[in-house]
């Protein structure tokens, strides 16, 4: 069923199984500082919602992209390291951690302090 | 910190839930919130605003005159303003698997910050200008502040300019061509200070 408030078609989610070790390896990343759901801004949004993002909301999402993983991840960094230099080694962990090579990352820094 | 302008931030929450939630301690413990880096962001200017505003009127209690009406307000008006995600501005990776971007509301939220350390000196408004979201697109970075009476004003915005251009080529790829910094207030204003030979200004006194 489709709804004004159904704007995306949702890719599967491929499971926490998989989401975890890349969380291991953002969290073990140096300058990381935490780490976010990458939905965490839909929390608020109707209930029936939820449903469309997984229920349970891993930190690392992985969703499967043609039949490719798709790592999608909100960071904080800490002030006392380069931003910019911190973000490419948890997108370089990840894309080494996903093991694909049709595999996509996708790293949005949130914070900075 | 009461009156409610309307802005929401894009995980719902407004900026009198984040007033309350930070004036009852942070508690009891939001997880949702404290999870949101908007929220944490939003937090983290309006806690620095809260502690100006406590050391000031501890400062005033003791010889200074009543800060003008509507000092405050601004602040919190600039803090409400730019505590969105906002656009998300590109960094470069030499593989094109991957999309790497740091939030405007992120960046801002660290200029204010960044200003904020400086003593004698409080950030008001931050602007990037420009089209941050094009990788190496030539942005201005705009702000306005407000400096301690007693302080050397041409000093602190150098400092507050140098200081504004080392974060940015440290945490962001912006192509930064200025820096423009704007001391639109005093603060702190002593008339028992006044010199014989100086000219007092006035409270509130525009410098823009």
């Amino acid at each position: 069923m489709s709804t004004d408030l159904d704007p995306v078609e949702p890719l599967e989610p491929v499971g926490s199984a998989t989401a975890e070790p890349l969380l291991a390896a953002v969290l073990g990343t140096d300058g990381v500082a935490e780490v976010f759901s990458p939905h965490s801004r839909m929390r608020r949004l109707p209930a029936l919602l939820v449903p469309a993002v997984g229920g349970a909301e891993p930190e690392v999402a992985v969703v499967d992209d043609g039949g490719h993983p798709a790592v999608a991840v909100r960071i904080a960094t800490s002030s006392a390291q380069s931003t910019v230099d911190t973000a490419r080694r948890v997108a370089d962990r990840l894309i080494a951690a996903a093991d694909d090579p049709g595999a996509t990352v996708d790293v949005e820094v949130a914070r900075i302090h | 910190m009461t009156g409610d302008d309307g802005i929401v931030l894009e995980c719902g929450r407004t900026i009198e839930e984040l007033s309350t939630y930070l004036d009852n301690g942070r508690t009891p413990r939001d997880p949702d919130i404290e999870n949101c880096p908007e929220c944490l962001n939003a937090l983290e200017a309006l806690d620095r605003v809260g502690q100006l505003s406590r050391d000031l009127i501890a400062d005033e209690a003791v010889h200074l005159p009543a800060l003008p009406e509507g000092w405050f307000q601004g602040i919190l008006t600039a803090v409400r303003a730019e505590v969105g995600t906002g656009r998300s501005l590109p960094v470069q990776h030499p593989d094109p698997r991957v999309r790497i971007t740091v939030t405007e509301g992120a960046v801002r939220s660290l200029l204010r910050a960044a200003g904020d350390s400086i003593d004698g000196l409080f950030v008001g408004r931050t602007e990037i200008v420009g089209d941050a979201d094009v990788p190496g697109a030539p942005v201005q970075v705009r702000l306005t502040a407000t400096a301690a009476w007693d302080r050397d004003v041409t000093e602190l915005a150098e400092r507050l300019r140098t200081r504004v251009y080392r974060v940015l080529a440290e945490h962001t790829e912006l192509n930064v061509t200025a820096v423009d910094v704007d001391i639109v207030d005093v603060h702190g204003y002593d008339p028992a200070d006044t010199a014989p030979s100086g000219t007092p200004g006035t409270p509130g006194k525009d410098l823009s």
